[in-house]
């Protein structure tokens, strides 16, 4: 196996057991970043959070993804979940490049194809995704 | 394998007015009369959705006195994994005569909604799916792009249930007609490619069941019922924590039922498998191995299948396992009347907890 690449010392680490934080903190999102856990040890890429590497026993470093990945499945949304909801919108599983799946959302009712290419929404919270051949735009 | 379920009954199901306390004593109670047992005779108790403490309540609600109990909270797979773990206590000795029980006032009581009490991560919930509708939704989504079929495959689960439950009376359903693919398809939807008739019901309802050694079971007045294999697997609890939606751990689950019974899905006379949503049934006839990936559409209507009516036409209380375990019992008693299967010998009851995120498979059979 590859050795993984070494850390990027821009990426504030997880730390130790007892440091972890729970989700991508306010400066992540203010970059625009869609950052992913890696174990330091493996190189394997962990979604959702984990405290530790299932396989290392060693807690993950946050790294930038790619931002890139396609649609695993997908939903139009109809009935509101509760107070702050405004259906219909789409809900997604987004397989990451990296390969890990992430729920997220996609602009309008679509329709959607499994396997479309998508690409994340730079500074998005929560973090959204778009289609790969819509033009550009910032949110 | 020597462990016997000897009673099954079910408490009033559908609007009952009625609170837990009070539905749980007549599943227990009427499971036991069943069984030609009494309260007195139980030592061992499982059960879930009563208060913090579920056994300790229902024991001192109903004086039980209790060397074994378990309340595994796992959502409607439970009760399935409920029978492994009855089989193994008194296989081991630790007790004589357990009871399996669950019973819901949800109906009664309005507190079912679309998105409360889900247990998503944060970051998943704050993308607003219904749960747990729309993790199904979606795998109801990939199901039909990736086989090419259309909604009307997820619509003939929910005809075949109503056709079910037209014999059943005590279904909720029963005397409201029958149900045409078309009335799926044009029922409100709720998060796409499933519609409210893809749903299952939001009732009152549950069940017991009672389970001792083979060795007594055959001094009981109810022909007894024998535990053959059992089998389980626990997945994921996120939306984005499953690898492949339509592998589900249904696959895991029965391979390792059929293996500690020494049978296959060809030796099984009579499915009950939990219907939450009607792509629930699909993907779980495939995972056990009925059909292979995408085939599961061509069992629908033409096999012995949730023949109560199941969760979508006949009751769901929140948890529907145990009343899987209820119908398997019945079927191979052969006291299902109407709906029947003639000559069942061998039945399979197959639990579903959660967005697919855990699963459980009991095989059960007439004593040879």
């Amino acid at each position: 196996m590859t050795p993984p690449p070494p850390p990027d010392p821009s990426i504030t680490g997880r730390g130790s057991l007892g440091e972890i934080d729970e989700q991508p903190s306010a400066r992540d999102h203010r970059e625009g970043r869609l950052l992913i856990g890696r174990c330091p040890a493996c190189g394997t890429h962990l979604h959702p959070d984990r405290p530790v590497c299932p396989e290392c026993g060693v807690a993950p470093e946050r790294v930038p993804a790619a931002g890139t990945g396609e649609i695993d499945a997908w939903t139009v949304v109809r009935r509101s979940p509760g107070p702050g909801f405004d259906p219909p919108y789409v809900v997604a599983r987004v397989r990451l490049t990296e390969g890990p799946v992430l729920l997220t959302s996609l602009p309008g009712t679509g329709p959607y194809r499994c396997g479309d290419a998508v690409r994340h929404v730079p500074g998005s919270d929560p973090p959204a995704f778009d289609l790969q051949e819509q033009p550009w735009t910032s949110p | 394998m020597s462990v016997a379920v000897v009673g099954a009954a079910e408490c009033d199901l559908g609007v009952t007015g009625l609170d837990v306390l009070t539905l749980q004593t007549q599943a227990i109670t009427r499971a036991l009369a069943d069984a030609g047992l009494t309260l007195r005779d139980v030592d061992g108790l499982a059960t879930n959705g009563v208060g913090r403490f579920p056994t300790t309540e229902v024991a001192e609600h109903l004086g039980l006195d209790l060397a074994w109990s378990e309340s595994s909270f796992v959502g409607g797979s439970a009760f399935e994994m409920y029978v492994a773990r009855a089989a193994q206590a008194i296989d081991a000795g630790q007790c004589s005569v357990v009871v399996i029980s669950y019973a819901s006032d949800q109906r009664s009581a309005r507190s079912r909604t679309l998105g409360a009490g889900s247990g998503l991560p944060p970051a998943e919930a704050a993308h607003g799916p219904l749960y747990p509708a729309s993790h199904y939704a979606m795998a109801a989504q990939r199901y039909l792009e990736v086989h090419g079929h259309d909604r009307a495959v997820l619509a003939e689960v929910a005809v075949a249930a109503r056709a079910q439950a037209l014999l059943n009376p005590a279904a909720y359903r029963y005397g409201a007609g029958p149900l045409t693919v078309d009335d799926v398809l044009a029922a409100a939807p709720v998060s796409d490619p499933l519609g409210v008739l893809d749903c299952c019901l939001v009732t009152d309802g549950g069940g017991a069941v009672v389970l001792t050694s083979l060795e007594r079971a055959r001094d009981l007045p109810r022909p007894p019922v024998v535990v053959l294999g059992y089998g389980e697997s626990t997945t994921n609890v996120s939306m984005g924590g499953a690898d492949d939606l339509l592998a589900t751990g249904a696959v895991a689950s029965g391979r390792r039922a059929f293996a500690r019974a020494g049978l296959g899905p060809a030796d099984v006379d009579v499915a009950q498998v939990y219907d939450s949503f009607t792509i629930t049934v699909l993907l779980s006839l495939e995972g056990l191995g009925f059909a292979a990936p995408g085939e599961a559409p061509g069992l629908v209507g033409t096999v012995a299948l949730n023949t109560s009516g199941g969760g979508l036409s006949y009751c769901h209380p929140g948890q529907f396992g145990v009343l899987l375990l209820v119908e398997a019992v019945r079927q191979l008693r052969g006291e299902c009347g109407a709906r029947q299967v003639a000559g069942a010998e061998v039945a399979l009851a197959h639990g579903t907890g959660g967005i697919l995120s855990t699963h459980a498979t009991v095989l059960l059979g007439v004593d040879r």
